[in-house]
């Protein structure tokens, strides 16, 4: 879920966007995959320099990654 | 056999009694334990397509909320070493306070899955952890130098961008979601971190070398 709005905004950055079909098959996937670690993820792993990184709040809360060119946006720009 | 005045022996009980009360007070300023989560009782359908990285987060908080240190000159201290080098998860190191977000999420998110929206265990380990974070910037006078507004990363005066710069970012998102909510929360301690983000910005935006290290890194 790293993607950002940038290429709402800016059509350069378009090339190294997901498309909109591209992203809904990856949450599809994502979600599949999640499943099946579901409550079954082992202990957490400490020390580590990313076990718990800290920046997931982000994507969880905002709306803003919802954008993604459509693949003849992508293309065209 | 030994024979002990009666006066001796009440006011022996009487100090047992006052060490017991000591004691049973200091038990019960302890904080709460934050609860672990049962995933039995959840299901992945509860969490929309944004939060699909949370169940992983939710699983641990607990440990790492319990982590968070209760007493002394490190309270409000994440200390459990899993988002920094693991030699690099030391009390001065402000980067290791980014961890105040997850807390903040979880304490403000009010959502089906999330047993600790409005916790008040998981508050109070949030007020220290934001009260420290305003205590570890930099503040005018210090001896190693007038770095007002920023906080340290790899030693006690390595004074510097990213530390800085990343810590507004996670520290003022936890503050808009907490004042968002509506929820509980200790009004001097975000007022103490409004300043400290403005301070923090501050420095960012009118200091030459981070001007030159945000251009150099970015």
């Amino acid at each position: 879920m790293d993607d950002r709005p940038i290429s709402e905004l800016v059509a350069g950055a378009r090339p190294f966007s997901r498309s909109d079909s591209e992203y809904s098959a990856y949450l599809v996937t994502r979600r599949a995959q999640v499943q099946a670690q579901f409550g079954t993820w082992g202990a957490l792993v400490v020390p580590s320099s990313n076990s718990y990184t800290t920046g997931f709040p982000f994507d969880a809360i905002q709306t803003l990654n919802s954008w993604q060119p459509t693949p003849a946006e992508r293309t065209g720009a | 056999m030994f024979h002990v005045p009666k006066l001796a022996m009440r006011r022996f009980i009487a100090i047992l009694i006052l060490l017991a009360g000591w004691s049973v007070a200091t038990v019960s300023a302890q904080w709460a334990t934050v609860p672990a989560v049962n995933f039995s009782s959840l299901q992945l359908s509860q969490f929309n397509d944004q939060e699909l990285e949370v169940p992983y987060f939710l699983n641990y908080f607990a440990q790492v909320a319990n982590a968070v240190v209760e007493t002394g000159p490190n309270k409000g201290f994440p200390d459990i070493k899993v988002n920094r080098q693991p030699v690099d998860n030391q009390p001065y190191n402000a980067r290791v306070m980014e961890m105040q977000l997850p807390v903040a999420y979880f304490y403000t998110a009010n959502r089906p899955w999330n047993r600790y929206y409005g916790d008040a265990s998981v508050r109070v380990r949030l007020e220290a952890m934001l009260d420290r974070w305003t205590h570890i910037q930099n503040l005018p006078g210090s001896p190693d130098g007038d770095y007002d507004g920023l906080f340290s990363e790899y030693s006690a005066t390595n004074w510097s961008l990213a530390p800085t710069s990343f810590g507004v970012q996670q520290a003022a998102q936890a503050v808009d979601l907490i004042i968002n909510s509506g929820l509980p929360f200790d009004a001097t301690i975000l007022e103490n971190a409004r300043v400290s983000i403005r301070r923090a910005l501050m420095a960012l935006y009118t200091r030459a070398d981070m001007r030159a290290a945000a251009t150099q890194y970015t």
